[in-house]
């Protein structure tokens, strides 16, 4: 139960009430059972069908009652019907899940049989070649679009209609422009800057957009900026922008884009003095300058900057400050692996192997230092996917968990998962050397001798 | 800062299947089954395992075989459906009664469930979700038949719902949501392939769900609900990163959501208990290591020493149980 205020209510208060469910409650149960009898004599007459219509108006969460109701209408009214009348019966279900909506908005099995409804229209009005073969379909889905809005404006988060919208946009006959997207989530996000349903849809129509080449990358990211700034500047206590930010400057590979909008975010910083996610956002971007223009910026300088940040941090923002603590760590750390392997340099696969497997257990890091170091996200997808191997191997405890996780990272990708497996085995060392249980050599060794049998050693 | 109230929340469940003079007892019959798990894990997490008697609960169980389908449904005479028949085999494990089961059809109707994109449907009315995956998922390795699963299909649907800030949604395109990461990330540590998950991002979104009253919300710019104690913590507890929150302020949500005077936890404070938030409020408190409280696997959201015991424990942490 969501939202239901609790009021104190005296003994008799609660029986009075009880006593006055008693004939509501038999109702409900006679038609229950008369329901769920008709359901297994598979009666699927019209009276069947108006009986289910009466206890979903009731209670629209018995999903075993639409499942039977959907079976009447297949096996019951269709198949007597001509196409029209099956339009009209889909309409009459259609509103009736309106108005379980209105009430109940976040009940899944309502959504549910809507979409089955639409899936089930028929063709018509027009016989096939006729201009309105698809007429009854187009007049719903767009109809569809005006539901779903009426919903999210009602309640911009609704994450079921949300889902029903990128729905609703994917199976129109007639698909809309998506641009037209674009316009709607940015009226949505000017109306409220905290409605990150809206940034999030906003970002899954850009990458769409851009990977299909219908809209200029670059521009329009930086439309984006001038958009995200505004809400920055507006609400800079208000996290929706700050993730949606992160998304927009990405992995830091343009070192352009990365120094502006540190320039901007200290700006805000400074009419903002205790802004938290300022503070934040600065520690993460002077990260990544460090982590991808290692050789073209004073690292000294930022990581003596993020510890100064994270210090200030702890403070403002004290219930994250074991992750404040950790980052802080991690600055430093970075920077020392990153210059024992210099990613210009390291064109050599094995030695970068022996470089990052050393880097993560031999360079006088704490057991902790290693640990943040691996687990940081400053490292390959494949270097990351070894750390995780490592992880599980040290703390699930069986050898044969770790072997099964090298096989299947072996199947995937050879030449780097071999590499993974060997910076995995060599990072549980610590670990293991602690227990006392094995030497370095014999966990690599081991770890090798899985890769070759599958036969993936480059 | 007030205390747990064990025996009224006990109670509390105790007195659920006796409130049939209760018209909202019978309009909820359609999640009858999932109760049932809900107020045995709890009473599990409170060392009362044995406060419910477990030959009627047993029955319960097999009264809501679907024999047409195979699976179970929430109530006698409801149909088969994904949620009820994970909840269904959990509550037979506990209570040590799978030989109660025709497992091989159990099997069936779940594999038959999966969709041709990976996600699993939660009946043959084809509604999908990630959340049916992973009951899929969970209840197949309950089951030990994992083996029998196409885990490279179900996890690249998996992947597919990773959002740009590490959380997952309910399908391809939806927004991340708490209860959809731990339905994810735990159907991704079943399946040994957390190397699919991006750590250091969805733990930096995990941590930002406290707000400052110390209780969890599920999104960003959302309110606070006692159930996200347990979809946020079982995610970090499996990420091992609990440590990022502060747990004595979470602690003292969950206990001020509590009714103290007729049991269970609600949503928050103020608000009428009900089981499902009773169940996540005190898992939430195990993760947090409150005292006296048994430890609770989050991957499986089931007693701990019973997952261990299974051989499926994976690699998680949750906090140290303080002793006071
Ligand atoms: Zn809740």
């Amino acid at each position: 139960m969501h939202n239901v205020k609790r009021t104190p209510q005296s003994k008799e208060a609660i029986e009075a009430r009880k006593q006055k469910e008693q004939s509501k409650i038999r109702e409900y149960l006679a038609l229950t059972d008369d329901i769920l009898n008709r359901k297994k004599s598979k009666d699927y007459s019209r009276e069947s069908l108006n009986k289910t219509t009466q206890i979903l108006q009731i209670n629209p969460e018995f999903y075993t009652v639409w499942n039977y109701r959907r079976m009447i209408l297949l096996n019951g009214i269709f198949p007597g019907c001509s196409a029209s009348e099956i339009n009209e019966q889909l309409s009459e279900d259609l509103s009736l899940t309106t108005t379980a909506l209105k009430a109940h908005p976040k009940v899944y099995w309502i959504w549910n049989h809507r979409r089955w409804c639409l899936e089930n229209v028929p063709t018509g009005p027009g016989d096939a070649g006729a201009p309105d073969h698809l007429g009854w379909r187009q007049d719903y889905w767009k109809k569809e679009m005006f539901v779903v809005e009426k919903m999210l404006d009602v309640d911009a988060r609704n994450f079921l209609a949300w889902s029903y919208r990128r729905y609703v946009l994917s199976s129109m006959p007639i698909p809309r422009n998506p641009k037209t997207e674009l316009t709607y989530t940015k009226r949505k996000i000017e109306t409220n800057f905290s409605n990150f349903s809206a940034w999030h849809q906003r970002s899954k129509v850009l990458t769409s957009l851009w990977a299909k080449g219908e809209l200029d990358e670059r521009q329009s990211k930086e439309a984006e900026f001038d958009l995200i700034k505004n809400a920055m500047f507006t609400v800079p206590e208000d996290q929706s922008a700050w993730i949606y930010h992160r998304w927009l400057v990405g992995p830091g590979h343009d070192r352009d884009i990365l120094e502006r909008e540190i320039d901007t975010i200290k700006l805000l910083l400074e009419e903002q003095p205790d802004s938290k996610w300022c503070m934040e956002s600065l520690v993460h971007y002077n990260m990544l300058l460090i982590r991808n223009h290692v050789s073209s910026v004073n690292t000294a300088e930022l990581v003596q900057e993020c510890r100064k940040l994270l210090g200030e941090l702890r403070k403002v923002d004290s219930a994250r400050r074991e992750r404040y603590n950790e980052l802080g760590i991690l600055a430093p750390c970075l920077l020392s692996s990153l210059k024992a392997t210099d990613p210009v340099q390291r064109k050599d696969l094995a030695q970068k192997r022996d470089t990052l497997a050393d880097s993560a257990v031999s360079q006088g890091l704490t057991e902790r230092e290693g640990r943040l170091l691996l687990f940081s996200d400053y490292y390959y997808p494949w270097e990351r996917r070894a750390i995780t191997v490592a992880c599980s191997y040290r703390t699930g405890r069986k050898l044969g968990a770790f072997s099964t996780c090298i096989r299947q990272s072996c199947s995937r990708n050879c030449k780097q998962n071999s590499i993974a497996a060997s910076v995995a085995a060599a990072a549980v060392l610590r670990n293991r050397n602690l227990g006392g249980l094995e030497t370095r050599e014999q966990v690599v060794r081991d770890s090798e001798h899985k890769t070759m049998e599958k036969g993936c050693a480059q | 800062m007030s205390r747990l109230l064990v025996p009224l929340h006990v109670q509390s469940i105790q007195n659920l299947g006796k409130s049939q003079d209760e018209l909202v007892y019978h309009l909820t019959a359609h999640l009858r089954m999932n109760a049932v798990y809900w107020g045995l894990t709890a009473l599990c997490i409170m060392d009362h395992k044995d406060a419910l008697d477990r030959q009627e609960m047993i029955d319960f169980v097999t009264s809501c075989w679907d024999d047409e389908a195979g699976g179970f449904g929430a109530h006698p005479d409801h149909d088969a459906h994904l949620l009820s028949t994970l909840s269904a085999i959990q509550i037979l494990i506990i209570q040590d009664a799978l030989d109660c089961v025709d497992v091989d059809r159990v099997v069936k109707f779940i594999l038959s469930l999966q969709q041709p994109s990976g996600v699993f449907a939660g009946d043959r009315f084809g509604e999908i979700d990630t959340r049916f995956l992973f009951c899929a998922v969970n209840a197949l390795s309950l089951l030990g038949r994992l083996s029998e699963l196409d885990v490279e299909k179900t996890v690249g649907y998996i992947v597919q719902c990773r959002n740009f800030d590490g959380g997952f949604g309910s399908s391809i395109g939806a927004e991340s949501h708490a209860a959809q990461v731990f339905v994810c990330v735990g159907a991704l540590a079943i399946l040994d392939r957390l190397d699919e998950v991006d750590v250091p991002t969805l733990s930096w979104w995990l941590a930002e769900r406290q707000l400052p009253n110390g209780g969890l919300n599920g999104r960003p710019e959302k309110l606070e609900d006692v159930c996200y104690s347990f979809w946020v913590l079982s995610a970090m507890s499996i990420l091992n990163k609990v440590h990022w929150i502060d747990a004595e302020k979470l602690t003292s949500f969950i206990l001020s959501a509590q009714d103290t005077d007729n049991g269970g936890i609600a949503d928050r404070p103020g608000d009428m208990p009900d089981v499902f938030h009773t169940l996540f409020g005190v898992a939430g408190l195990s993760i947090l290591g409150y005292p006296g409280l048994k430890d609770l696997d989050p991957v499986y959201c089931m007693p701990a020493d019973l997952i261990e015991r299974m051989g499926l424990r994976k690699g998680w942490k949750n906090l140290e149980r303080r002793t006071s």
